[in-house]
């Protein structure tokens, strides 16, 4: 058998030592990007359905950012919390459900049933901001201040 | 700093009994390096895995080797690489359509060498050589305001310390690794030999993505939107983070998809472009939490998940070929070169051998690429299911008591009203019912003005759900297996059939039919992987040739044929529609053999029974016909139209029989005037994998058809 070159070593020249990237932060990306536009909290007029990104159907995102730079995980929680928002409004009412899990998560909290129902105990306190640049600010208050969940990530 | 080395990494894992029949080409592993490969996978964490091996690497700075650029180039000649089917798949070169192959995708940025879309030899030569070209330094400030989405396709955006974006250039291997990591191996590539590189951006990408698996997501049909009817297709990265609960926490994944960067011109406009090519189509990336929100929520639409079986070493490339396309566009053809075609595309860029983008037919229809993912053997893991809004909300009221379901009538009204009569964690379930109720009802206002009517309701009706303090119990999962779409029929359709045709009163003469269906669905046919109460026909023929009078009867040239029933739900009520445009050959007392060009619209009410195995409609129908035996009417123009009441029911036994028929009674409004009564009945039989029995009947006035059916569908 022929000796090949190894995978590993091909992909270990894509990293190398980060000299470069010295105070870039990330941004930027070669995917198309997406169209979320970056003004914090206004509702997006978001291409929806299809094969195409049909721009005179409306989808609505309430993106606090832009583009695919940011992965979901990197975005963090506050982004997630503008992007899910009717959903995860829903979802803490509920004391449940999938967007309590992910953001969860992705606060680095330690149990998602506990954020839940601190979260739709603090419902009341949150929804006045519902329609809000604020809300996801509330969201993360509503972490930040029950220590007993332990949130790592809420900044 | 000395270089580890970490010989197969990937192949570790290939061994490990996952996919191989996709394998072309085979990553080695010595002994030495085994131990840290196992040590890395068990892990589970292959990208996150493949971070740090890159962070422990520096490449020792060799000076640029022409000789040897020259040396692998003349091996590749030597292995005949660029004629390799891989590296074609790489280039996504396909053999046109007169003859010369040339790549789909386009955009300068996308090859390295100015013939590269004609030349895969051209393209390798320069890809290799550009591998020993030192690292690009050059980054510009972007003009003033600019957003890295406008930064030039060739650079990546970065942010400088400043905090502007500046346009960096990429250095071809940073551009293009899946070019670099399959022929680098192919070609037994010395990586000692390269100049220092750096590939912060993408690398950035892929620690981003961090994908464990892939799932193809079939967004379902979607009939009120022409645009999307016949559904969606993308790709979901899964990084697999455990949840704790049933689903991993799938919102945080990556989904990749390929879709027309459309302007908001008028529909007319829109679908022309899209059939001619006059869009760019770009893969985007996204996190899948917009998709979820968008067809599970805004669009009330099912997601079916297909999770694959790709081996590590295939899933990596495929990453790396996902970022190489970033930069790459190709016209968008709605029929053929759509989404569906080039998400296979992209799978059979690194995995050739499942020719996942081969035999999708045209036109091409992403439920076709479902299909033919599940239809290679071990491709396909399992198939989940993300219910729409609309059926969770289903799902919630079913169980209900009378009672209940009155309160979220009541609530959706006066969301205040006290709750009465029924425990608290009843009142917890209608309170839940009613906010998806809210969200299926008011989906357009609670985007387009959520401070609105339809917002204050729907935040009241949150706030008292919250204040009963009870968390709700997960949605049980509950899977129509019988609309999984891989499992539809076929959407080809050709029968041939005998007929009896004629005068009612007088002699009927024997004849022979023949039909043909370019796609998709009609409400007679098999409706196992298709929604139950929806029709999509496009180009369907039908004639009868008639023995005594020897002549052919054109019984139907639908160009399109599209009807959504949808069963009336005092809930959230909707409107049944149907929409047909075509050529008719009428006989009836009004007009006998008159060749028309017809429009038909009807719109009404359908009744089902729950499990919609029943149905009723009843519409007010509508055709605009014309047609040189056409009386001119007012104008002068040789216009008729008709109208009437419409009333039909359609019966479904079990998964392989369906009955179905309606009659129209129509006021002729054109020079002949007078009532008309048209009917037609169908009964369809399942017979075996693909083929259906039929039994027809069709009737102007006093004329009849009557017709025996065998359909293949393929």
């Amino acid at each position: 058998m022929r000796k090949l070159l190894t995978f590993g070593t091909l992909l270990a020249l894509l990293g190398g030592t980060n000299a470069y990237a010295a105070g870039y932060g990330s941004a930027g990306c070669g995917l198309g990007s997406m169209v979320f536009g970056n003004k914090p909290g206004i509702v997006q007029i978001f291409a929806a359905t299809t094969n195409a990104t049909f721009a005179s159907q409306t989808f609505g995102i309430t993106s606090g950012t832009s583009n695919c730079s940011e992965s979901a995980v990197a975005a963090g929680p506050k982004v997630f919390i503008e992007a899910n928002k009717e959903a995860l409004a829903k979802d803490m009412s509920r004391g449940s459900g999938e967007t309590i899990q992910n953001l969860s998560a992705l606060a680095g909290c330690k149990d998602s049933a506990l954020v839940a129902s601190h979260l739709q105990r603090s419902f009341q306190s949150i929804a006045p901001t519902m329609q809000t640049n604020a809300f996801s600010e509330s969201v993360l208050q509503a972490l930040r201040n029950d220590k007993s969940l332990s949130c790592s990530k809420v900044g | 700093m000395a270089t580890p080395r970490l010989a197969g990494l990937v192949r570790g894992a290939a061994s490990r009994g996952l996919l191989r029949p996709a394998a072309e080409f085979v990553f080695s592993a010595n002994a030495l390096e085994s131990s840290l490969i196992r040590f890395f996978f068990h892990s589970g964490r292959m990208a996150l895995t493949v971070l740090a091996a890159w962070s422990l690497f520096a490449m020792p700075a060799h000076a640029a080797s022409p000789t040897y650029a020259d040396q692998l180039v003349a091996r590749a000649r030597t292995l005949d690489l660029a004629n390799s089917r891989a590296w074609l798949a790489l280039l996504h070169v396909k053999p046109s359509w007169w003859g010369k192959p040339a790549s789909e995708l386009a955009g300068a940025d996308f090859f390295l060498s100015p013939n590269g879309a004609t030349d895969p030899s051209a393209e390798l030569e320069a890809t290799v050589r550009a591998w020993f070209l030192p690292m690009p330094v050059t980054s510009a400030p972007l003009p003033g305001g600019v957003t890295p989405v406008d930064a030039p396709r060739d650079t990546t955006a970065v942010m400088d310390a400043r905090g502007r974006y500046v346009a960096a250039a990429q250095h071809a291997i940073c551009r293009f690794p899946a070019r670099f990591l399959f022929l680098g191996q192919q070609l037994e590539l010395d990586a000692a030999t390269l100049p220092p590189v750096d590939c912060p951006a993408a690398q950035k990408f892929l620690e981003r993505v961090q994908a464990q698996s892939i799932t193809l997501v079939f967004s379902g049909y979607h009939l009120s939107a022409p645009a999307s009817a016949f559904g969606h297709i993308f790709l979901r990265m899964n990084r697999n983070m455990d949840s704790g609960h049933g689903r991993s926490l799938e919102l945080l994944d990556h989904a990749v998809d390929y879709s027309a960067d459309a302007d908001a011109g008028n529909a007319i406009a829109y679908a022309i472009k899209g059939l001619v090519g006059a869009y760019p189509g770009t893969f985007h990336a996204m996190p899948y939490y917009y998709k979820v929100r968008e067809y599970n929520d805004f669009e009330s639409r099912d997601l079916w998940e297909y999770d694959l079986n790709l081996p590590p070493d295939r899933l990596l490339l495929l990453l790396a070929h996902v970022w190489e396309v970033g930069w790459a566009y190709a016209p968008y053809y709605y029929l053929s070169g759509n989404c569906a075609y080039h998400i296979m595309a992209l799978l059979d860029a690194v995995a050739p051998r499942l020719e996942a983008s081969s035999g999708l037919g045209w036109p091409v229809l992403p439920v076709n690429s479902a299909k033919r993912l599940a239809s290679i053997p071990g491709l396909l893991r399992q198939v989940r299911f993300r219910p729409s809004i609309r059926r969770q909300f289903e799902q919630r009221v079913a169980p209900m008591s009378s009672q209940e379901r009155g309160w979220v009538s009541t609530l959706i009204d006066e969301p205040t009203q006290e709750i009465t009569g029924i425990a608290p964690p009843r009142q917890a379930a209608v309170l839940d019912a009613a906010a998806d109720l809210v969200d299926l009802r008011y989906a357009r206002e609670l985007v387009t003005d959520p401070e609105g009517k339809a917002g204050r309701l729907r935040q009241k009706i949150l706030e008292r759900r919250a204040l009963l303090g009870i968390p709700s119990p997960e949605l049980p999962q509950d899977v129509p297996i019988n609309e999984r779409p891989d499992k539809g029929h076929d959407t080809y359709r050709v029968g041939a059939g005998a007929a009896m045709a004629g005068q009612l009163h007088t002699r009927l003469e024997p004849g022979a039919t023949l039909d043909f269906r370019l796609t998709m669905h009609d409400l007679a046919d098999p409706p196992g992987g298709y929604p139950s109460l929806g029709q999509l026909e496009f180009l369907a023929l039908r004639g009868t040739w008639l023995s005594h009078a020897n002549r052919l009867h054109l019984d139907r040239a639908d160009l399109v044929h599209v009807a959504s029933l949808q069963a009336f739900d005092a809930f959230a009520p909707k409107p049944s529609w149907r929409f047909r445009v075509g050529v008719d050959q009428r006989i009836d007392r009004l007009c006998t053999d008159c060749v028309l060009g017809t429009a038909q619209a009807s719109g009404g009410l359908t009744f089902a029974n729950k499990s919609k195995m029943f149905s009723t409609f009843l519409m007010t129908d509508m055709l605009v016909q014309t047609g040189p035996r056409v009386a001119p009417w007012h104008f002068k123009v040789p216009v008729g139209a008709m109208v009437g009441p419409l009333f039909g029911f359609r019966w479904q036994l079990g998964n392989d029989v369906v009955l179905l028929a309606s009659a129209a009674y129509r006021y002729a409004a054109n020079a002949s005037r007078g009532w008309t009564l048209g009917w037609e009945a169908k009964a369809r039989w399942l017979v075996g994998h693909g083929v259906a029995l039929g039994a027809e009947g069709t009737g102007a006035d006093s004329v009849i058809q009557a017709t025996g059916m065998a359909y293949l569908y393929f």
